[in-house]
């Protein structure tokens, strides 16, 4: 159409439209724009526009209160209303005492008081709230003051409400509403009476809640004066209805001016729908018919609004450097607010390509399998076409994703990648932008895989099966193949009792990597103690991951059970209260520093002490020898020594050392674990008929992670006639067949699940030797002794002791 | 040192003993108030009842302390606000607030505790009314009009008044209508009440606290924040200092000041911790106060002089 056509029509309609003016002469309303000032109390809310918000700087509930009051104002005094405002600045003695408020709008004998505020939502809500002074119909609630306007001030505030709910360019949580304050106060608020400003009024009158300012998207918009005064104008319009005073002559266009699908990339706020959309700062809308121009403001809130519009057919224009510009055709209607929100479509004048990609490696580098395929374009892409035009080989299942309002698309694979494959990525020259424009040429980026594909738990404790976790305060260590990025490791690793709750960690005992590089592990302890003799399990997630994100991928599940480590019915040999019982000998070390025995007040498990045991082993074979001062104690091979230990998780051998004569060794324990445990280790190995005197105890370095370290404690030694008893739990029996059982060669596993299991191999100490996916695992090349074999069918987890000879 | 701070601090205590001017003599609950819902208290001239409303000003409630007997004289819409007994106590002029077509009317009534009747003085108007006393006789300000009784002159000359016209004091003295804006135009005044002596007014601006000037208007001297005044004798002043957080008043202190601001105390009330809208005795014996919940307390007090 063209433009001298459009004008003739506008000036058609306008002309056949009678204009009465609202009139409101005579009605006298008080206004109190809530707040005062630029303190705590007056809603200073930050943004990612405004992170430091001070006077005049950012938005302020106390500032958006009065812009609105000061604009409504001069709207009903344009009417020949009678306006009374409690304050016409914003500053901290404005903000006045309540009762001071309500006084002068009781003195001014106001047709009705309205205080004026926003509300605030968690920044997750968005609802227009009427707090009116009275209470609600229905509410049969027996209140002190109860309020003879509550009908009155029920209507009005009903008609501001229904006004304020019709704005169509914010994005409601709810839908409007209107309570007494008393009501509300007493059940939402625990309150007792209503609001103070209310309460005492002997004119009508209502607390207008009308949106949610800090509701981001919302909180931009109230950043907008003609905004706020689109809310005055409704207030205005509620009155004129309530008041008979004639509907308004004229009529509004308001709405906003946004990318039609770029979105907003500052902060991580909500945004509902729409409000995703990036507004044009800046852009402009025309009124055709009258040339007047909106130019958008720079508050991130694409607005533009015309104000007092003739009622008629209109063209309004939005416009915006480098977007193509759009003209909608609208009917302007008296005493209403015509909607129309504009999305621009950005214009895309070259064809799409990529910019920008991962893994970007260079010839003969190798890429992490946990590393995501990125590629980034000079566009925003068609999703769609991107899809179809994106294909990887060896085919790898996965997820096509788009950030930054589709400039990116990412390929998140749904298992790792393969390792030490050579994968080749490919982007069809189709993929196009939303100007119907394709890439040139195709994309094509190859790249070969590293051999690790899995962060592997290599050690922990408890370890799979483990019975004699000490109840009261067990000590969790688990450690990695990997370093490991620590951000998800509280959520992903945990300890579950047998009811399947969950038993919360002491927050500061966390320890994350406490182990030499390039290992990680993850160290904690719980926040009350466990029930004795009970089974538990710890959890590790798929998500955990170690710092370049190769992830577990294989949930893990790591059963144990409790005990009372605490021996208390033998006969204790030492007792290791006295300090100077036993002492270093570096005669029979090697290898060693820093060697010591020492009372520690500590660590203990029985009494005041028990004695700690350091030394730094300094090469291979290395052992620390701690004699006893005056050797006194006599056993004989049918004998059992028990003794309490606090174990470091080194894996290095705790042996007891004898003599009558002739010197001998006898192994107590690997210290495989970490805090309370009860070792035993019988005689029999002493030669028959002979007795001998306990003279020392002994550490020999073994293989480890953590072997070149000392740092155990003991207490309580015991010696008794009889075992105190251990066992290997079996889950896996009726369920399946595992065979043979002991082998040399290969345990095969019989289930009735057509899923192939996930077979694992587990020395005792909880070292993982061996994991394959099938229905046989090799042991040949495995040392003799005992393991546990976990067989993973889907979710659930077997675990069966099995014995491997040579 | 120490031994000055000492002295010091034994000299801060003498100072502000000395300064307790006013003496609480006894806290009573006025009996009939127990439940609460009774609000801005007023004695009668001579002391011997009180009238109270709703916290809204709806109704008028009659409480004889001697006896404890409460009786309800009215319970028109904002009868509470505003109203004026007349100096022998037997006419109470209220006003009655109704709806007409969604407006708001008032109209200027009376209330005879004789006859145990209520009548009207003045038909509803959108005017604003203010009832006062022209001597014996009922009289009214509507809108900025004096409007006295054509028939019946009154056998006592009317006492000056004050008249809150356009957020702005206006004197009604003999035939003289003046206005006073001793803070400026742009103020808005309301809580202004002339002395019992007829030399001064009190009265308080948005936003600037509470002050006492001359019945010219000049001079006026601040006392601070001391909301709801009201003449205690010729030199003190009662009032209220509430605090709010923004949503409700979480304390409201009983506080009187003398007229040249240079005294100020607060009035133990430990029955409540939110005491509000007070109101004296014409001897100057007894304040009267309601609590958040609407319970009326009576402080018998002494001035030190």
């Amino acid at each position: 159409m063209k433009t001298r056509s459009i004008v003739l029509v506008w000036i058609v309609s306008f002309l056949s439209c009678p204009l009465l003016a609202q009139d409101l002469t005579g009605i006298k309303i008080h206004i109190n724009p809530g707040h005062g000032g630029w303190d705590s109390d007056d809603r200073g809310i930050a943004t990612p526009l405004y992170p430091s918000v001070g006077p005049n700087v950012g938005f302020w509930e106390s500032q958006s209160n009065l812009d609105k009051g000061l604009q409504l104002r001069e709207l009903l005094e344009a009417s020949g209303c009678t306006v009374q405002m409690s304050r016409t600045q914003n500053r901290t003695q404005d903000d006045l005492p309540l009762s001071t408020i309500v006084q002068m709008a009781n003195e001014f004998g106001a047709d009705f008081m309205l205080s004026i505020h926003s509300n605030a939502g968690a920044g997750t809500a968005n609802y227009v709230l009427m707090l009116y002074a009275g209470k609600d119909i229905g509410d049969t609630h027996n209140y002190p003051t109860a309020t003879p306007k509550s009908d009155e001030s029920r209507a009005i505030s009903t008609e501001i409400a229904k006004n304020l709910f019709g704005n169509q360019m914010t994005h409601w949580t709810g839908a409007y509403r209107v309570t007494g304050d008393k009501t509300f106060g007493r059940t939402a608020m625990g309150w007792s009476d209503g609001y103070g400003v209310l309460r005492g009024l002997r004119v009508p009158g209502v607390i207008s809640e009308g949106a949610m300012h800090d509701y981001t998207p919302e909180t931009y918009r109230l950043l907008n004066m003609e905004y706020k005064w689109l809310e005055a104008w409704n207030f205005q319009k509620a009155f004129c209805t309530y008041f008979k005073g004639s509907e308004i002559p004229t009529g509004n266009m308001a709405g906003w001016v946004k990318d039609s699908r770029n979105l907003i990339l500052d902060g991580s706020y909500t945004k509902y729908t729409k409000d995703v959309l990036l507004p044009l700062d800046g852009a402009t809308v025309t009124l055709l018919e009258t040339g007047e121009t909106y130019t958008v403001d720079n508050q991130r809130n694409g607005v533009y609004v015309f104000k007092n519009v003739a009622p008629g057919t209109y063209h309004i224009q939005a416009e915006a450097n480098g977007y193509y510009s759009q003209t909608q055709e609208v009917s302007v209607v008296k005493n209403q607010i015509t909607g129309f929100n504009f999305e621009l479509n950005k214009i895309r004048n070259t064809p799409p390509e990529v910019i920008n990609y991962s893994p970007k490696v260079a010839a003969g580098e190798l890429v992490e399998c946990s590393t995501p395929i990125v590629l980034e374009f000079n566009w925003d892409m068609d999703e769609e076409s991107v899809r179809n035009a994106f294909s990887i080989t060896p085919a790898v299942e996965g997820k096509i994703t788009f950030e930054d309002s589709q400039f990116r698309m990412r390929f998140t694979p749904d298992m790792p990648l393969e390792a030490s494959t050579l994968y080749t990525v490919r982007l069809d020259k189709s993929a196009s932008h939303p100007d119907n424009q394709s890439m040139e040429e195709d994309f094509i980026i190859q790249f070969m895989t590293k051999s690790r594909n899995r962060l592997v738990l290599l050690q922990g404790y408890p370890y799979e099966g483990s019975d004699g976790v000490y109840y009261k305060d067990p000590v969790f260590w688990l450690i990695f193949d990997r370093k490991l990025n620590t951000s998800n490791l509280r959520d992903e690793i945990k300890v579950w009792d047998e009811a399947g709750a969950e038993i919360a960690k002491a927050t500061r005992s966390v320890k994350n990597n406490n182990v030499p590089a390039p290992h990680g592990a993850f160290y904690f302890q719980l926040s009350s103690a466990l029930q004795p003799d009970k089974l538990y399990k710890v959890t590790v997630g798929a998500e955990v991951k170690d710092e370049v994100g190769v992830k577990v991928t294989d949930p893990i599940e790591i059963h144990f059970k409790t005990s009372e480590v605490a021996v208390t019915n033998k006969t204790v040999i030492e007792n290791f209260e006295t300090a100077g019982k036993y002492m270093y000998d570096a005669d029979r070390s090697n290898s060693v520093t820093d060697a010591a025995i020492t009372r520690s007040t500590a660590t203990y498990l029985f009494d005041q002490s028990s004695y700690q045991l350091k030394g730094t082993f300094t090469a291979d074979g290395a052992y620390v020898t701690y004699k006893m001062a005056e050797p006194e104690t006599v056993v004989s091979n049918e004998q059992t020594i028990g003794l309490h230990v606090y174990g470091d998780m080194s894996g290095n051998e705790l042996q007891l050392l004898f003599s009558n004569g002739t010197d001998a060794v006898i192994k107590l324990c690997d210290l495989n674990f970490v805090g309370w445990e009860f070792v035993e280790a019988g005689l029999s190995s002493l030669p028959e008929g002979e007795d001998f005197t306990l003279t020392g105890i002994r550490v020999i370095s073994k293989e480890g992670i953590l072997n070149k370290t000392l740092t155990i404690c003991i207490d309580n030694m015991l010696l008794y006639n009889a075992s105190t008893g251990n066992s290997l739990p079996d889950t896996t029996a009726g369920k399946m067949e595992i065979y043979p059982n002991p082998a040399s060669e290969t345990i095969f596993v019989k289930t009735d699940s057509d899923e192939i299991p996930l077979l694992r191999l587990y020395s005792l100490n909880g070292i993982l030797w061996k994991e394959v996916r099938a229905n046989a695992i090799a042991v040949n090349e495995l040392s003799a002794g005992t393991y546990i074999l976990k067989v993973q069918i889907g979710k659930e987890v077997f675990r069966k002791p099995v014995i491997i000879n040579k | 040192m120490r031994k000055l701070l000492i002295l010091i601090v034994l000299l801060g205590q003498t100072m502000i003993a000395s300064a307790q001017a006013i003496e609480v003599t006894s806290v009573q609950l006025l009996k009939g108030t127990e439940k609460g819902g009774f609000f801005h208290p007023v004695f009668s001239p001579d002391g011997t009842y009180l009238l109270t409303t709703g916290e809204n000003y709806a109704g008028l409630n009659h409480h004889s302390p001697a006896t404890g007997k409460v009786q309800t004289l009215t319970t028109d819409a904002g009868a509470g606000y505003d109203l004026r007994i007349s100096d022998d106590g037997n006419t109470i002029l209220f006003k009655r607030t109704e709806l007409q077509n969604n407006l708001r009317y008032t109209s200027l009534n009376r209330y005879s505790l004789q006859e145990k009747r209520q009548s009207q003085v003045a038909k509803a108007t959108r005017e604003k009314i203010t009832p006062v006393w022209a001597g014996d006789q009922p009289a009214y300000v509507k809108g900025s009009t004096l409007v006295k009784s054509p028939l019946r002159a009154s056998s006592t000359p009317m006492a000056p008044v004050i008249n809150i016209e356009d957020q702005k004091m206006v004197l009604y003295s003999g035939n003289q209508r003046t206005t006073l804006t001793p803070n400026g135009a742009d103020a808005s005044y309301f809580w202004a009440s002339v002395s019992p002596d007829r030399k001064h007014i009190v009265y308080t601006i948005a936003g600037g606290g509470t002050y006492v000037s001359g019945i010219d208007g000049k001079n006026p001297v601040s006392l601070g924040k001391l909301n709801a005044p009201k003449w205690l004798d010729n030199q003190w002043i009662v009032g209220m200092n509430d605090k709010d957080d923004g949503d409700f008043v979480i304390s409201s202190a009983i506080v009187v000041a003398t007229i040249d601001g240079k005294v100020r105390q607060t009035l133990a009330t430990p029955q409540t911790p939110i005491a509000m809208y007070p109101a004296a005795s014409a001897d100057g014996k007894r304040i009267a106060f309601n609590s958040d919940e609407g319970k009326i307390y009576v402080l018998a007090i002494h001035i030190q002089k």
